[in-house]
């Protein structure tokens, strides 16, 4: 993932062909590898529904607490963020 | 710093001149007589309730009066000024007794039955006079009475404040009791042992999160379970031989409850730790220890000990009460020491408290005297001596445990009490009792107006760890931190229990052990790299050393590695180019990810500032975006379309790949599927929210067939016989000879012909006349 900048003083914003998807959990890793690492993990990979780019993926809706348990269950010290 | 124990409850306390007019004529006209003098009688209940309303507005008046009020009745207005202008109606009725101070015994008009009435007769004193009244608080309304009614609960009394401002609060009359000189092995637990506690039980409870409620408002067992496991320290305190104390956890709760540092979350049902917290655990501990006291003398769902003879269940308030007012009595006696430094037998306390309330109170029930009919002076004297020695022992297996279980347990654990052997002694329960250095001040001097407080005899408080903020520990290589808790500050220890595993010690140090997870923990609740390092060094007698402080950076930088956004906002575009252009030129702020992706720090901002094409909310039921064709072929509607959609049909059909939105769901993917732990009704369930119509009968009926259900269909080699004419029809059907031929009736005009019978039916019908043709044209009716 990158920061995305805007240049300052853009006045609104017309996003009518693009969707907006709320309130979903998003895994990002600093490293592909670790996101094939959990892809291989068979207790974690079911909850991983959708992979966004190499080093980001959506984790199913309603998994999250699950999805967090094992990951440390598996050794992984994830940080997590709300919003 | 005022500290006050929760209430019972949250409405809101009523006004005393309210309050007169909700009492009987005479009781009013009595008051005012102390207030307005004899002229009272000629007025009415409203214009003496105004007359007395207008005398306690005037501080003379209120000075003038309260000097003629006799002494008892004085200095039972100071215990009410002690805890407020509110107080549990049992605890200060047991006060007033245990104040040993004489007072006019005047009967009201009582049941015969009314035994456990008699505690209340210093209560009824004040209640008469008018100097405090029933705290209905609007629920009850039955307050006419002005003295103690078994049959109606009225938990609180209540005074005005301006009746409160002018009186002194007065000790309570020395019991009679002779200190003992010589005490051994003397257990003393210090400010700073009690306050890891519950700096130690606030940190867990925060890590636990919460204690759930039942229902029936209960603390869940499961939630206890999970609190006494992450605690682990219920069985080391049951198992101590000199001062055990069972169910500490439930004690903490409760005792937490009570001080109003743990908050019902009415949207959770649950119990949560509440923010003051922690300005009072920061707070120097004598000050502390006035609000630890005042909570444990108001539990009601705990008690230290439960009496053979006694019924107990946590959530009958009504028990509790009587729990709460033997505390009430038991602390009246430690203020009432003789020598407030010297050691006594916790025998010569009970003893004490039962020469003043033994006779009118009882954990169980008061057992009354009733004089012998036509019997002489001497024979009720004698008969009065053997009652009271049956009152006596029952005191001693009863009462007199549970105040040795109270001293040895929670008044020990708070730190108030010092506890000790005597010479010789052979059990290992402590005897003698003394008051700390902490129990003197929130004990006895609070019993104490402050100028007479200070004398010779009485040891003085020192500082309190509880706010000095020096080093107090040392981080040793192996990870371990030992931390000297005599001069470790709340703050220190607070988040020692934050940042690191507490393992089982005693005494003056405590030892604490940094890990991974620990540290990890510590991290997620918020402390950041700097704090964690700048708190360890400087909380530190010697420096960090390299290897603790190199491991520390290499844990939190690999948190760093893997983040988990919950309810995170993302904005999905139909190509990079469209993304990028809405970042550089509408000026769109965010993190991109992949291609097409932007995850939006601040969706409020973003919606404000312009539309979006659709939005899709993953906290909504699932959109319906697919449709389901017969022989299992699924169309996924792009303009519908979520994100997980495309992975979750992946799981059960196979891809079409000259269009990337239509799949197909066959014998073999499905079970493919079931290989990977689906089922069909699990597949079915997933399915159908999604369809935009109900996915067809037969293809649920053909998945089921695919996953292994059990399904017979037959193509049967009966014949159908068809009758044109409805009476024919009627009268085939009644008949006994052919009845044989048939499998059954199909519509009105339509028979089921056995196979094997048919040439014979056919003979039977022509024997009949009935000429035979072949397919009649009408169905089956």
């Amino acid at each position: 993932m990158r920061k995305a900048t805007a240049p300052a003083g853009k006045p609104s914003i017309n996003l009518s062909d693009a969707v907006l998807h709320t309130n979903l959990t998003i895994l990002e890793v600093a490293e592909p590898h670790l996101l094939e690492e959990i892809m291989a993990d068979r207790r974690l990979a079911p909850t991983i529904v959708m992979r966004l780019s190499e080093d980001a993926a959506v984790v199913a809706p309603g998994q999250e607490e699950f999805f967090i348990k094992q990951l440390l269950k598996a050794g992984h010290t994830p940080k997590v963020v709300t919003k | 710093m005022k500290m006050s124990v929760n209430q019972e409850s949250g409405l809101p306390l009523p006004q005393y001149e309210a309050c007169l007019l909700n009492l009987r004529s005479e009781a009013v006209k009595k008051m005012a007589r102390a207030w307005v003098g004899k002229d009272a009688y000629k007025l009415n209940k409203e214009r003496c309730a105004k007359a007395i309303a207008d005398a306690i507005a005037d501080p003379n008046t209120v000075r003038r009066v309260l000097g003629g009020v006799p002494k008892f009745e004085r200095a039972g207005l100071g215990f009410v000024k002690r805890h407020g202008p509110t107080v549990p109606t049992e605890e200060l009725a047991m006060e007033l007794l245990m104040s040993g101070i004489p007072f006019d015994e005047h009967k009201p008009n009582r049941s015969y039955h009314d035994t456990d009435s008699s505690l209340y007769k210093g209560l009824d004193r004040l209640l008469e006079l008018g100097l405090v009244l029933w705290c209905d608080r609007g629920r009850y309304n039955y307050g006419a009475d002005l003295f103690y009614n078994q049959y109606h609960d009225r938990p609180e009394v209540f005074s005005d404040k301006r009746l409160l401002a002018e009186v002194e609060i007065v000790p309570p009359t020395p019991l009679v009791l002779s200190p003992v000189s010589a005490a051994e092995r003397v257990l003393v637990r210090q400010p700073s042992q009690v306050l890891l506690r519950f700096i130690a039980f606030t940190e867990t409870l925060r890590k636990v999160g919460r204690i759930d409620l039942t229902t029936q408002g209960r603390l869940s067992k499961y939630s206890l379970t999970k609190l006494v496991k992450a605690l682990g320290w219920d069985d080391a305190l049951a198992a101590d031989s000199s001062t055990p104390m069972a169910n500490a956890t439930d004690f903490f709760v409760a005792l937490f409850r009570s001080a109003g540092l743990i908050k019902l979350d009415p949207s959770s049902q649950s119990l949560v730790i509440d923010s003051s917290v922690e300005r009072i655990l920061t707070s120097p501990y004598d000050e502390q220890a006035g609000l630890w006291m005042s909570a444990y003398r108001s539990l009601k769902s705990w008690i230290e000990y439960k009496p053979p003879a006694v019924w107990w269940d946590a959530s009958d308030l009504s028990r509790g009460k009587k729990f709460a007012a033997l505390r009430a009595a038991l602390e009246v006696a430690l203020a009432a020491l003789p020598q407030p430094s010297g050691w006594y037998r916790i025998v010569d306390i009970s003893d004490g408290i039962f020469s003043r309330v033994g006779l009118s109170f009882s954990l169980s029930h008061v057992d009354s005297f009733y004089a012998p009919f036509k019997a002489t002076p001497a024979q009720i004297e004698k008969k009065r001596q053997e009652w009271r020695r049956q009152v006596h022992l029952k005191w001693s297996q009863n009462e007199q445990r549970w105040i040795e279980q109270a001293i040895v347990g929670p008044l020990f654990s708070l730190g108030l009490l010092e506890l000790a052997f005597e010479k010789d002694q052979k059990t290992n329960s402590p005897s003698l009792v003394r008051l700390s250095e902490i129990g003197l001040e929130v004990i006895y001097r609070a019993f104490r107006p402050k100028n007479q407080g200070a004398t010779s005899a009485v040891r003085r408080i020192p500082s309190t760890a509880a706010t000095q903020e020096g080093p107090c520990w040392v981080v040793q290589p192996n990870f371990e931190v030992l931390v000297y808790l005599d001069h470790a500050s709340a703050a220190r220890l607070c988040f020692m229990e934050r940042v690191a595993t507490r393992s089982p010690s005693q005494g003056a140090t405590a030892l604490y052990r940094l890990t991974r997870e620990s540290v990890y923990q510590a991290m997620e609740s918020g402390l950041d790299h700097q704090t964690l390092i700048a708190n360890l060094a400087t909380g530190s007698e010697y420096p960090l050393p390299d290897n603790v402080r190199q491991t520390l950076a290499d844990w939190i930088a690999r948190r760093e590695r893997m983040i988990v956004y919950r309810a995170a906002d993302i904005l999905e575009f139909a190509n990079a180019a469209a993304r990028d252009r809405a970042i550089s030129v509408a000026g769109l702020q965010g993190l991109s990810i992949g291609d097409r992706f932007l995850m939006i720090p601040d969706l409020k901002r973003l919606l404000a500032a312009g539309g979006v094409g659709s939005i899709i909310d993953y906290r909504k039921p699932c959109v319906r975006c697919l449709n389901v064709a017969e022989d299992g072929r699924v169309t996924i509607d792009p303009a519908r379309a979520d994100l997980l959609v495309r992975a979750q049909v992946a799981s059960w059909a196979e891809p079409d790949a000259s269009d990337g939105n239509r799949w197909r769901m066959t014998r073999s993917s499905i079970q493919k599927a079931m290989a990977r732990g689906w089922t069909a009704e699990r597949i079915i369930e997933r399915l159908s929210p999604r369809a935009l119509d109900a996915p067809p009968k037969i293809f649920l009926a053909a998945l089921r067939a695919w996953t292994g259900a059990h399904t017979t269909v037959a193509l049967a080699s009966d014949l159908i016989l068809q009758v044109a004419d409805k009476e024919i029809a009627e009268a085939i059907i009644a008949s006994e000879i052919l009845q044989p031929y048939f499998r059954g009736r199909l519509g009105p005009n339509t028979f089921l012909v056995r196979n094997e019978a048919s040439e014979a039916l056919r003979r039977q019908l022509e024997e009949f006349g009935l000429e035979l043709g072949v397919d009649l044209a009408f169905g089956l009716y």
